[in-house]
């Protein structure tokens, strides 16, 4: 599916990964995250790779690095909210239960959902479980966060919702930002830098204006979304 | 062609089969390794021993009291046409302890908790909690197998040993109460004739049968199709490959004990 994607992602800003559908956006997601196997290559944090972390101790380090909010949130069912958002530093046991209770309330405010904490994943909506999803991967206060497809199955409001609440913690934060997405203009809102993937290569690369004025069919077609041109469905 | 052609189905067929089968030991082979490594997460094993074990046990007292029952009619009526009613005792308590204690119990767990684990399982993978695990480096082997696997092999035996007494229990009941047996006899034969590698035969059977059906419901909802249609499949699939399993492992087991206890 992909096919020598060679990209650099800057520290502290966030950048878009846009294209068509089912061009391996999302796999190239988890293949950062070492959820799927690279066939080939390598993906380096800094200068650690990832390829070369076999043992549980490296792979665990590496991991404390990385937060993802998945495309559903894919919250544990059988936890509530407030266990849910604490699960990773439970995980970790290096936090007394005083500590980390402190830190959960801290990032469900975050998020706006404190008085929630109780409630279970099936009893809220997407754009509430969307919301913890975040609070959970900013619990550990990670270096590198990924989203997949963040507005998926999101009414409007509540997608706009979603992406100023990225751009405050990563504001405040200050992690670096993955955000893979289809929806353009959107997701300009969040993101610093755009890559455009399409048939496994990165076709364009660039800030948000660079991308916007690329003298590309391609680019063109998929901003303006029409049906005719170079991408083929 | 098209008989080059089927013979390369059957092989590709054949390979897949295979695969699957040493995909499966393999799958338990890891699991019962990391069983023993720690960390050990002990508050998951009694979760998931409440989970298979306690929830099941309404339907187990149910099923044991009339297996037991039909088992004292059965017996009863077959025994009085050699006039050795008598034996009605030792006949219903070693058909549930050798056999049918181990069996039906199994069987019933695996149609209760073995799909529930199978479905929670699928469930799980296709909403990629699984891989919201592994993203924040925890083991789902560790954190969601080992756990139901070994409460599966712990429920079992306890389980079974309450189907054993309320079974004896209900063909007492039927026995003595509707047949007209003599409780005393039905009692003391049953003492006399049920031996401790009775009880141990039917109590290896119920740990195997608990590994078996544990390990392959947690194998077919770890690696469920997708959707919906994916976790209908593996949870059925699950159910009857385990029953299968078990009534063939019955078999087998219950030749190689017989040889070694009797």
């Amino acid at each position: 599916m992909l096919a020598g994607v060679s990209l650099a992602i800057e520290d502290g800003k966030t950048t878009a990964i846009v294209g068509p559908s089912g061009t391996g956006k999302s796999v190239l997601l988890k293949i950062l995250t070492g959820l799927l196997p690279a066939d080939s290559g390598d993906v380096f944090i800094g200068t650690q790779s990832m390829t070369s972390a076999r043992s549980g101790e490296a792979r665990r380090k590496i991991c404390s690095e990385i937060g993802m909010l998945f495309q559903n949130a894919a919250l544990f069912d059988s936890l509530s909210i407030y266990d849910n958002v604490a699960f990773p530093l439970r995980e970790r046991r290096e936090l007394k239960n005083r500590e980390i209770n402190i830190e959960v309330l801290r990032r469900l405010d975050e998020v706006g959902l404190r008085g929630s904490e109780n409630s279970f994943p099936g009893e809220v909506s997407i754009g509430m479980r969307k919301r913890v999803g975040l609070a959970r991967a900013l619990i550990t206060n990670p270096k590198i966060l990924l989203f997949d497809e963040p507005n998926t199955g999101l009414d409007p409001q509540t997608g706009q919702e979603i992406y100023e609440l990225i751009n405050e913690t990563q504001a405040s934060s200050g992690f670096t930002g993955i955000v893979v997405s289809h929806e353009l203009p959107e997701v300009f809102q969040v993101c610093n830098r755009v890559a455009m993937l399409y048939q496994g290569r990165v076709q364009a690369e660039g800030t948000v204006e660079e991308f916007l004025k690329l003298d590309s069919d391609l680019v063109k077609q998929f901003v303006r979304g029409d049906t005719h041109g170079p991408i083929v469905m | 062609m098209i008989l080059v052609r089927q013979i390369e189905s059957v092989g590709e067929g054949t390979i897949a089969r295979v695969s699957a089968f040493g995909r499966t030991w393999l799958f338990l082979f890891e699991t019962l390794a990391k069983a023993v490594l720690p960390p050990y997460r002990f508050s998951l094993i009694v979760q998931q021993i409440y989970s298979i074990g306690v929830q099941s046990l309404s339907v187990i007292v149910l099923v044991g009291i009339f297996t037991g029952a039909v088992l004292a009619v059965q017996s009863v009526y077959t025994l009085s046409n050699f006039g050795a009613t008598a034996y009605t005792g030792p006949a219903v308590a070693l058909s549930l302890i050798r056999e049918l204690g181990p069996v039906l119990t199994a069987l019933m767990v695996n149609g209760r908790a073995g799909s529930a684990i199978t479905a929670e399982l699928g469930i799980m993978k296709i909403t990629e909690q699984i891989d919201a695990l592994r993203s924040m480096a925890v083991d789902p082997m560790r954190y969601l197998m080992v756990p139901r696997i070994l409460a599966g092999v712990i429920s079992m035996p306890l389980l079974t040993m309450i189907f054993n007494c309320v079974g004896i229990a209900g063909g007492f009941v039927v026995g003595v109460g509707t047949l007209g047996l003599s409780s005393g006899t039905f009692i003391s034969q049953m003492v006399s004739a049920v031996k401790d590698v009775d009880v141990i035969s039917g109590l290896v059977k119920s740990i195997v049968f608990g590994l078996t059906f544990s390990w392959i419901s947690c194998y077919k909802g770890f690696n469920c199709g997708f959707g919906a249609v994916g976790v209908n499949r593996a949870t059925t699939s699950a159910v009857v490959t385990s029953s299968v399993v078990i009534l063939i492992l019955d078999y087998f087991l219950t030749s190689i004990l017989t040889q070694i206890f009797y």
